[in-house]
């Protein structure tokens, strides 16, 4: 059955949005540069091939031109440079205990995710969560280094044998999306993968109380 | 004329042509061929590795081969490309070749040691194949801990040795390059007479001088704790895995710079060649090889953002990386400025220049992309990070070496080779890359993690795409080693100065004689005396 790229990309959590506006500055950004460089590489190969009668005189001055043309972009690109280190800051900072609204266990090994409810109830290889709330994930492994990554969340961690790290997301759209393993951790790697499903929040109360 | 005299008129490839005297020669001409054979004998190892990946991501399932074996393969694809293939390129052949007919010398400063680093380098590309016969690495060119030293059932051990021996022959070959560069450069060749190829790989020199022993002590780290069980890296025995991490960027982001900065120096040269022009702000080139060399050494963490670094030590990583693009993009601005008013031709090697400059343009940029700190967190690890790198060494550095190789190959050989299937072959390469690796840039902004044996259905067409590229591109990489063979034997004979270029190396003939320049040449001209309006 084929599925739209919905469940990759979908705005499901409340940051993705910010991350896609971030990315397509940037790469309005980088369009610009590739567009007008490569207009120039053509409009001169063109204009100045071997041959054509056009005037090849020049006096060469490279200093002055040498400054515009480095430290205009790089301020363009210095400010997106912020943009992500402070978005950065809001994606790896989990908000305060008192705003974090349910705390999820994650332990990666070789090669599955085990995740457990505050209540207890742990599943394998499927995360239920309920929507709009702030979700904090404390994970570690029990092998390799594990990555835990939701393309949809825009959020990915390195998961570490030895040291408990953590994460957080809200997710503001219902669907299904795909968990994966985003760092190589040997045969199955490909095979530590998993889904997200986010419910009403009274339907993730009553799921949590089933056996 | 004695004996003696006689000898300095033959070519370097005349007299003496059995195997023993190739391998126990001084000539740093032939052993840039020894290596240049070297290396294309791995390249193609390398490749049949990335066809079989490609192949088994025509599928969503993982069906053309095991888990085991795919894992097996994308390392030894590269481990091949970076320490067999890319590396050693461009500075151990065409510098090895060129360096000191570019300064005006007769030979390297130290040639037994240069002999020395091929056979390192084939020490170590025996004990690497001799790995894989054995049953393969399945831990990536990345050799990631605890999972190289405490979990995997493979050949570590025997894999960390092949690549520490073959880092020796890249410090062997860049000590060299420093003292031939520093005491043996013609009167009147100052430093800022240097073509910048000179620059590129004197850069590229002291990157390899100062960063490979912190490989080989990484490397040699991995292999105590993993035969011995000492608590380094795995935090089962009070190891810190990140150290790991820290020390193998540490070598291996400037590992970059050793692979793309010779690049940098082949395509000034050839864009200043064709268009008829000096390389525009030539100052500038040179510093901006040097800044990018410096530079190199304080970035290393961009690749860690996800890993539980420090939030303010990824700042000031990211901030470093964006600061590197400052002389990355000089280089381009430059490229593109020195074609202004030039009077440009367009064969084969400028073929291979133009692409780099596009190719490692979006290289470049999209590198900005993943040093953004919160774009990097959603696109590491995916293949959005694999179409970036290589576009910067597939587009990048291979384009130049190709280009590089053709442009010298009169030189190297005597012999021309064919300009129309050169161009050809060119732009099937170039065509072929964009297709195989630009829906990978789609691939990892959807999500899609490297190093996946099977993957979501949905993202199935654009791996068949992605496979598709591939095979264009393996052709264009198969015509050249075919019409480049053809020229040896029924090319027509080239001349000292085919190209009309300007650099000592054409001032000598094709092939050089064995010691290089009947006499020493005196220089007292700046580099790139080309004049648009004399053609």
């Amino acid at each position: 059955m084929m599925e739209g790229f919905g469940s990759f990309l979908g705005e499901a959590s409340s940051l993705s949005r910010h991350f896609d506006t971030l990315f397509l500055a940037l790469f309005i950004l980088c369009s610009l540069v590739t567009i007008i460089i490569t207009f120039l590489i053509i409009f001169f190969a063109v204009k100045y091939r071997r041959g054509a009668k056009v005037n090849r005189f020049t006096v060469r001055k490279s200093t002055a031109i040498e400054f515009v043309w480095t430290l205009i972009p790089f301020g363009l690109f210095l400010a997106i440079f912020v943009w992500a280190a402070y978005f950065y800051t809001e994606l790896l900072f989990p908000p305060d205990d008192e705003m974090v609204d349910l705390d999820i266990a994650v332990v990666g090994k070789q090669w599955m995710w085990k995740l457990q409810h505050p209540n207890g109830k742990r599943e394998i290889n499927k995360l239920h969560v309920p929507l709009g709330k702030n979700i904090r994930l404390t994970m570690v492994s029990q092998d390799v280094i594990h990555s835990f990554f939701i393309p949809a969340f825009r959020i990915k961690h390195d998961v570490l044998p030895g040291r408990y790290s953590t994460i957080w997301f809200r997710p503001i759209k219902l669907g299904e999306y795909h968990l994966f393993c985003a760092e190589y951790c040997g045969t199955d790697h490909s095979r530590m993968r998993g889904k997200v499903v986010v419910m009403e929040p009274s339907d993730y109360a009553q799921w949590l109380q089933q056996k | 004329m004695s004996a003696n005299a006689a000898a300095e008129y033959t070519s370097y490839l005349g007299g003496g042509d059995t195997l023993k005297s190739w391998l126990t020669t001084l000539d740093h001409k032939r052993i840039a061929v020894l290596y240049l054979i070297s290396i294309t004998l791995f390249f193609l190892i390398g490749g049949v590795a990335a066809a079989v990946i490609r192949l088994e991501l025509v599928t969503y399932a993982g069906d053309f081969v095991t888990a085991e074996t795919y894992n097996k393969t994308f390392s030894l694809h590269g481990i091949v490309m970076v320490w067999f293939f890319l590396i050693p390129s461009i500075p151990a052949t065409l510098g090895n070749f060129l360096i000191p007919l570019m300064v005006g010398a007769r030979d390297l400063a130290f040639p037994r040691l240069n002999l020395a680093s091929w056979y390192l380098y084939t020490v170590g590309g025996i004990f690497t194949i001799g790995m894989v016969i054995a049953g393969g690495v399945d831990t990536g060119w990345t050799f990631y801990t605890p999972f190289s030293t405490m979990f995997s059932n493979t050949y570590v051990v025997a894999a960390v040795i092949g690549v520490f021996i073959v880092g020796f022959s890249t410090i062997f070959t860049g000590i060299n390059f420093i003292v031939t560069i520093h005491k043996m450069r013609a009167p009147g060749l100052t430093w800022f007479r240097l073509p910048m190829f000179v620059w590129a790989n004197y850069a590229t020199s002291a990157i390899m001088v100062l960063a490979t022993p912190v490989l080989a002590m990484t490397l040699t780290l991995v292999a105590v704790e993993r035969i011995f069980q000492i608590g380094i890296f795995d935090p089962a025995l009070g190891g810190d895995p990140l150290l790991f991490q820290h020390l193998f960027w540490f070598y291996s982001h400037p590992a970059v710079y050793i692979m793309v900065l010779p690049a940098m120096g082949v395509a000034s040269e050839l864009i200043a060649c064709f268009s008829r022009n000096p390389i525009f702000g030539y100052r500038f080139m040179a510093y901006s090889v040097m800044a990018i060399a410096v530079l190199g050494f304080l970035v290393w963490g961009h690749h860690m953002f996800v890993s539980g670094q420090s939030v303010y030590a990824g700042m000031m990583f990211s901030l470093f990386s964006f600061v590197v693009a400052i002389p990355s993009a000089i280089k381009v601005f430059n490229w593109t400025a020195t074609l202004y008013k030039g009077s440009i031709s367009f064969e084969a090697p400028m073929l291979y220049a133009l692409g780099f400059v596009f190719l490692f343009m979006i290289g470049g940029l999209t590198g900005i992309v993943v040093a953004a700190l919160a774009l990097d967190v959603h696109l590491t690890d995916t293949y959005f990070v694999i179409a970036h790198f290589h576009y910067i060494m597939v587009g990048g550095s291979v384009m130049a070496y190709l280009g590089g190789i053709h442009f010298w190959w009169p030189k190297m050989t005597g012999k021309m080779y064919s300009e129309m299937w050169g161009r050809v072959a060119a732009v099937l390469i170039f065509v072929g890359f964009n297709v195989t690796f630009f829906p990978q840039f789609l691939l990892g902004y959807l999500g899609m993690p490297r190093r996946y044996h099977e993957y979501p259905e949905a993202l199935e067409v654009l791996n068949v795409i992605s496979s598709g590229g591939a095979v264009i591109l393996t052709l264009g990489y198969l015509l050249p080693l075919v019409y480049l063979l053809w020229s040896l034997r029924y090319g027509r004979i080239a001349g000292g100065n085919p190209w009309e270029a300007k650099g000592l190396e054409w001032q000598t003939s094709s092939p050089p004689a064995k010691h290089n320049f009947k006499e020493t040449p005196v220089v007292t001209e700046e580099a790139y005396a080309y004049s648009p309006y004399k053609v």
